[in-house]
């Protein structure tokens, strides 16, 4: 008892927290069922059963949100994973202190910039008027521009594009990070044995990297029912056209609320992000559990 | 043991945060119901030593920047009702930002206010909470005066379900709808204003401009089917009446003849490069486009003095032909009107200020201008502007809000304008078409989620159709199925109902 106390201590914060800041706001799940009345306040608006939630399911929008959240995050998920440590592994492999500071810099830049300015560089190349792809790079080809921000069909490349050469950084600053931490004596033995670089690759470098791909895959998956809002509103400008693709649990909560002023919907809507998010994470930890035991959450 | 230990802290820790959660409460809650009934008895304090005097202490909000004169303003209107009125105004200015909701928590509570401006979409909100007055009776023992500027028919025109919640401001209501061209460009190209009479016939006009000018965007402007309101779009557009608001009927806009006629037009003019190709993504407004250089003509409601507004925007000399008359249809005329809220402790004294703020110059003059001398000075030609010395940021008192406040009409007129523009402004609303619905107001509560659906789904495609972005037919198809798939029928059943109901209680 004694012994363990200090510890306690240590851990009150964290759980002050998390009780204030993410168990006692849960409350508020109770307007997606509620007719908001603000004279009223929350506890006296009127129950409404599921009414909040017809406005979703009244049309495929649920369907769609749903969809693209998932293959989005999905896509972001293996993509960043694969390019990642595929990079992670040629930079470490740089032996040049200076060139090997500059390319981990270089490809981290974009990680800090905000979406906004992202939105803004796509729209540099794509802007169906001044765009440097319609007029410079499409007459090349000799091919027409393309309406891009007309038709939904090129969103789901553009946006993956843009999504890994924006955050492709963080990962593989933490991939180099692993690699440096493998042991060189076994490389070394490696090579005596006669063992090449792609043969190093994938007997040492790769299985030394699966407790940090594990976890950064766990961290990914607790949020893929969460998207980068800036991303999906930014990026496309707001195009109506492009919802079928751009269009998002997030997006739409936002536009639910901001433009159409409906709180409970919003809330409805939140709600079921929540509901999806929840037992998505279980079952993808199940999964891992049956996989490799050590590797799951809990 | 570690478990069972855990549980017990955590359980400790759940309780200490909840039970300080509810002290703190309960702490707010009193100090807040302190602080109120302390300011009740100031309000009370305030009104005993009034009622000494006899000045019901009435409380007036409006929209508009802050003022710093706004208590001297306050003074000089005030020597003006007491004698008149017997009551003394307290000006309340909310932001444009957070009026809306500093209203609603106004409504909801008990704090003072009397008048104030109701947006047409919040109307039917406020009328369903019980939070407004009916006029419909005190328009006859007290409105005399706004019956006599406004006319019978706009005087009841803010009826909801048989509830008059509120008066029009006065201010351009039917604007006719004009095609706004840049004049350097009219003139090289020997263009014939006189002869544009629809918007169909700017086809010929931009074929020979854009042939002398390739790079150069025909037409700018993300709304421009919306904007030549060629229907009476019942608050929402989702049920219309269409055929310019001579039909009883409520159809659906997006499937109407007329409509598809424009996108078309539209669809033809992007195909050929006249509209902007970005027109549905940019976020510029049209008189900036313009002002950049590289746009023709846009779209847009006109008013007397408006040539000298956009010239004044753009920087370029314009020429304007107008394309459609000007339509009266409920959403326009109730833009803002002015209602009494059911806070008000004497709804006759709101009511007989109202009358008076109607009719009187000096009122008018004095909240929207300040006082003469102090905050404007007269010019040579009747006009007004500030006095030697202040310009418009230094300027202690200007609301310039005169489309919002009762009637702008009895205002003098700001430098600039032409120094009839209020007669011309009126000779607009009365050659301006009224729709058969003009002064029917929806109720839309009872389908408020499939309000939500359908402007969602009308979000996603109307700016693409309104700057032919994309193939008509195909496009309008999945529109109108997902419209319809998300209750438009109800919607448009309900407006129908209304209407009916509406026509006999009318006729």
């Amino acid at each position: 008892m004694k012994k363990w106390l200090p510890l306690y201590i240590m851990m009150l914060p964290g759980t002050l927290y998390f009780i204030i800041n993410n168990y006692i706001p849960m409350f508020g799940l109770i307007i997606a069922f509620k007719k908001m009345d603000f004279s009223k306040g929350i506890f006296g608006s009127e129950w409404v059963g599921f009414r909040n939630f017809e406005f979703l399911f009244s049309t495929s929008d649920a369907f769609v949100i749903t969809r693209n959240t998932l293959l989005y995050n999905i896509a972001f998920i293996i993509i960043n994973m694969v390019l990642g440590i595929t990079l992670a592994i040629f930079i470490a492999d740089v032996t040049q202190r200076h060139l090997k500071k500059i390319y981990q810099s270089a490809i981290l830049l974009p990680f800090l910039m905000s979406m906004v300015i992202l939105g803004y560089i796509v729209y540099a190349f794509l802007s169906m008027q001044n765009g440097i792809v319609n007029n410079s790079i499409l007459p090349i080809f000799g091919k027409d521009p393309i309406f891009w921000y007309n038709e939904a069909k090129h969103w789901p490349y553009i946006l993956i594009i843009a999504n890994t050469w924006k955050t492709i950084g963080y990962g593989c600053l933490i991939y180099i990070a692993a690699i440096n931490g493998i042991d060189p004596s076994l490389f070394e033995a490696a090579r005596i044995d006669g063992a090449n670089k792609i043969k190093q690759i994938f007997y040492i470098t790769i299985p030394s990297l699966v407790p940090t791909i594990v976890t950064l895959l766990i961290m990914s998956i607790g949020r893929i029912f969460y998207s980068d809002f800036g991303l999906f509103y930014q990026v496309p400008r707001n195009a109506g056209l492009l919802y079928p693709t751009t269009n998002v649990v997030d997006t739409y909560v936002y536009r639910g609320l901001m433009e159409l002023g409906n709180v409970g919907m919003a809330s409805a809507a939140g709600f079921y992000q929540s509901i999806v998010g929840f037992i998505l994470v279980l079952s993808a930890n199940m999964i891992i559990r049956k996989v490799s035991k050590e590797n799951a959450l809990f | 043991m570690l478990k069972k230990m855990f549980s017990v802290v955590l359980l400790v820790v759940v309780f200490v945060v909840s039970t300080v959660g509810c002290v703190n409460n309960t702490n707010d809650s009193t100090e807040g119901t302190q602080g109120d009934s302390s300011q009740t008895e100031n309000d009370q304090k305030d009104n005993n030593s009034t009622s000494e005097e006899d000045y019901y202490q009435l409380t007036m909000a409006f929209i508009a920047n802050e003022q710093e004169d706004l208590e001297l303003v306050e003074e000089a209107i005030n020597e003006l009702t007491r004698e008149e009125l017997g009551i003394e105004v307290d000006l309340l200015q909310l932001g444009f930002g957070d009026y809306a909701d500093r209203l609603r928590l106004m409504l909801s509570g008990s704090d003072s206010l009397d008048v104030f401006p109701i947006f047409f979409q919040q109307a039917g909100t406020y009328v369903n909470a019980g939070q407004l007055v009916d006029m419909s009776d005190l328009l006859e023992s007290h409105g005399q005066g706004i019956i006599d500027v406004l006319g019978e028919d706009l005087a009841r025109v803010g009826t909801v379900n048989g509830f008059l919640y509120g008066f029009p401001a006065q201010k351009e209501s039917g604007s006719p709808k004009a095609v706004v061209m840049r004049k350097d460009l009219v003139d090289k190209y020997n263009i014939d204003v006189e002869s544009i009479n629809s918007l169909s016939d700017m086809t010929d006009v931009y074929a020979t401009i854009k042939a002398g000018e390739p790079g150069m965007d025909m037409l700018v402007g993300p709304d421009t089917i919306d904007r030549l309101q060629l229907v009476d779009n019942l608050y929402d557009y989702f049920g219309v009446l269409a055929d310019f608001g001579q039909t009883t009927e409520v159809t659906n806009w997006f499937e109407d003849d007329v409509f598809i006629e424009y996108a078309r037009l539209l669809r033809e003019w992007y195909v050929d490069g006249y509209v902007m190709p970005d027109a549905a993504t940019s976020t510029e407004s049209a008189s900036n486009l313009v002002k950049a250089g590289n746009a023709f003509s846009y779209v847009s409601q006109t008013k007397p003095g408006f040539l000298v507004q956009e010239e004044r925007v753009t920087g370029y000399e314009l020429e304007i032909a107008q394309i459609e008359e000007g339509l009266l249809m409920s959403s326009g005329v109730n833009f803002f009107n002015w209602g009494i809220a059911n806070n008000s402790e004497n709804p006759e004294k709101a009511m007989e200020f109202l009358n008076f703020a109607y009719t009187n110059a000096d009122f008018m003059n004095l909240i929207n201008w300040g006082i003469e001398g102090v905050h404007y000075e007269f010019n040579d030609d009747g006009t007004i502007g500030h006095p030697e010395g202040i310009d418009a940021t230094s300027s202690t008192y200007n609301l310039n809000i005169g489309w919002q406040l009762p009637n702008q009409y009895l205002c003098h007129v700001w430098e600039g304008n032409p120094t009839d523009i209020w007669e011309r402004t009126q000779a607009q609303n009365d050659e301006a078409v009224p729709s058969m619905g003009l002064g029917f107001v929806p109720d839309t509560s009872t389908v408020a989620n499939e309000i939500t659906a359908l402007s969602n789904v009308r979000n996603q495609y109307i700016t693409a159709l309104n700057t032919g972005s994309v193939d008509v037919d195909s496009v309008l198809e999945d529109f109108n199925s997902a419209l319809y798939s998300a209750g438009l029928q109800k919607v448009i059943d309900e407006k129908q109902r209304q209407l009916d109901e509406w026509l006999m209680s009318n006729q």
